[in-house]
């Protein structure tokens, strides 16, 4: 076998092991060798989007700024990410990406816009903690308006449907137990589903807030949602774990709300 | 058994997979007017750094080009013709004929590449079949870390950074290729034309015959992102796409990333807008009907 000559003979893996060393070594070698400064060329290392925490209904977004007016109804404005954006702290180039938000969660994902610059959108996100905002770039987003507001009274125990401003119908609903309250504030109508896992609704409209006193439910994030319920005796109580049960007539009109529909829940 | 590495171009065009989305920060100038559009042929930070060369930037929009008949000397890279252009909202960069790794190789420390020829000299004799297992091909693990502790202890090479790495995912044509690296047959990396341009938000790669430790690397380069890699060692990113928070957006070619200390940016186009004409305030269009979905996510009932 030639190689005789060499001192001892080493298996492929070997070679291999000597090979991968090398490699490794090479850079922190040329490194010794290499004067100066390294350059940063004025240019920030690029960022992953893949490293970003995308906001769902089942995720936390620390970072994300908080909505400073509660109570104030959106103009109606709502965007959809054609792709995966990121979601920024602030506007402009002093923001940072704090999460991201993609296209589609349920059904195709879309949010209201609360603030605008130039360029630059503020808008609810889906995730906790509840009433968190974020910032993202318009050119990559589809734009839309929707003209339906849904406002839901928790002392009150009523649910209005309002379009274009005027009042659609106003019903009795179950809202959250005192243990178990239906958190205020505005969100959204994050989408609709049918969940063949239950039966007490046709269909299960989830908002982009979740309850305050339950981290999970069920093996869910604690979402909170407007759904129907069996039986009809829970209408205008507090009784629910945070969700808000309508009935069906009220959950048929709720149907045809377009997603991304500001929801406004008070505590009157 | 406790298999300590996973590496070269089985590996690779395993994983190659294109990532979901666009990468976030980076290049891009601005002025007061808007943002210019940029391009280079190639950069290197990290250990042996390359500034951006050749470099072009519009800054009021008007076309700007300059090219270089071969890389600037280093010896990281060889490289053949390189053409950049930019303006307004467009920008473009090419190279020809790219190797990257074999130059390197002549740096070596006498000792260790004396040490090294004798075996891959010697690796074509073994009988495979001895050292791999024969279901799966794979190498079989055998006095690894004898051999570690025998390079370590003359080696100036900081043994902590392969003792992370997989080796049990090598192929026998995986372990020639490495072998030819050492003979300076092959680069680390190499491509016969790797091009990016942008028109506005919009990123286009082409790459030509891409090989990797002589072995041609099977990636989409149509798919935003994509990667693949050889762990620990090398990672090669094609058609990253890059939102830059200032408005502009990159498309970067070929990115390699070397031993995770070294990137090397080839054919990088930024495309901004001097006069911006974006809509502000695009016109709304009606939303959707909604359509639900069917999924189990438990709600708070």
């Amino acid at each position: 076998m030639e190689g005789s000559g060499t001192p001892r003979r080493r298996s492929p893996a070997t070679a291999l092991l000597i090979a991968v060393l090398l490699c490794a070594g090479l850079v922190l070698w040329l490194r010794a060798d290499v004067e100066g400064p390294h350059t940063s060329a004025g240019t920030p290392a690029p960022v992953d989007l893949r490293g970003l925490v995308a906001a769902t209904t089942r995720t936390e977004v620390r970072a994300a700024p908080p909505d400073r007016a509660r109570e104030r109804v959106p103009s109606g404005q709502i965007v959809h990410p054609r792709r995966t954006v990121p979601v920024y702290d602030r506007p402009g180039n002093g923001g940072s990406a704090v999460a991201k938000l993609t296209p589609d969660q349920f059904g195709d994902t879309w949010v209201p816009v609360v603030g605008r610059r130039p360029g630059w959108v503020r808008v609810l996100l889906p995730s906790r903690p509840n009433g968190s905002t974020g910032w993202l770039r318009t050119d990559r987003l589809d734009h839309a308006r929707t003209s339906s507001l849904v406002r839901v009274h928790l002392a009150r125990r009523t649910l209005e449907l309002y379009d274009d401003g005027s009042l659609v119908g106003s019903w009795p609903v179950a809202v959250g137990a005192p243990a178990t309250p239906t958190p205020t504030g505005r969100t959204f109508v994050l989408g609709q589903l049918t969940d063949p896992q239950q039966s007490y609704s046709p269909v299960i409209i989830p908002l982009g807030t979740h309850s305050e006193s339950l981290d999970t439910y069920g093996g869910g994030p604690g979402t909170v949602a407007l759904h129907g319920w069996t039986d009809p005796s829970v209408f205008g109580r507090a009784v629910s774990h945070g969700c808000v049960r309508v009935p069906a007539d009220a959950l048929d009109a709720l149907r045809n709300v377009p997603l991304g529909t500001p929801v406004l829940i008070d505590a009157d | 058994m406790n298999r300590t590495v996973s590496a070269a171009a089985g590996g690779l065009l395993l994983c190659a997979a294109p990532a979901s989305v666009a990468l976030i920060g980076g290049a891009g100038t601005s002025t007061a007017a808007g943002t210019a559009s940029s391009a280079y042929g190639i950069r290197a930070t990290g250990a042996l750094p390359i500034p951006a060369t050749p470099e072009v930037v519009s800054h009021d929009g008007s076309l700007v080009t300059d090219s270089l008949a071969s890389a600037p000397d280093n010896p990281l890279l060889e490289l053949g013709l390189l053409e950049v252009s930019a303006r307004d909202g467009q920008a473009g960069a090419t190279v020809a004929d790219l190797g990257v790794g074999a130059g390197i190789l002549a740096m070596l420390p006498e000792d260790l590449a004396t040490q090294l020829q004798p075996v891959c000299e010697g690796l074509g004799q073994v009988p495979l079949e001895e050292v791999t297992d024969p279901v799966t091909g794979d190498l079989l693990e055998g006095a690894l870390e004898d051999a570690l502790n025998q390079v370590g202890g003359s080696s100036p090479i900081d043994l902590g950074a392969v003792t992370a790495l997989d080796l049990g995912a090598l192929l026998p044509a995986e372990l020639t290729g490495v072998c030819d690296l050492i003979a300076g047959d092959v680069g680390l990396a190499e491509a016969t034309a790797v091009e990016a341009t942008c028109t506005g938000h919009r990123g286009d790669t082409r790459i030509a015959d891409l090989t990797a430790l002589g072995l041609p690397v099977e990636i989409d380069t149509e798919e935003a992102n994509a990667t693949t890699e050889i762990p620990g060692v090398l990672t090669l990113t094609v058609n990253r796409q890059t939102d830059n928070p200032d408005g502009t957006f990159t498309v970067d070619a070929l990115v390699l990333d070397l031993f995770g200390q070294e990137e090397v940016v080839v054919a990088s186009a930024t495309c901004g807008r001097v006069t911006r004409d974006e809509p502000e305030d695009p016109e709304d269009s009606d939303p959707p009907s909604p359509t639900p979905v069917v999924t189990d996510l438990p709600v708070t009932g």
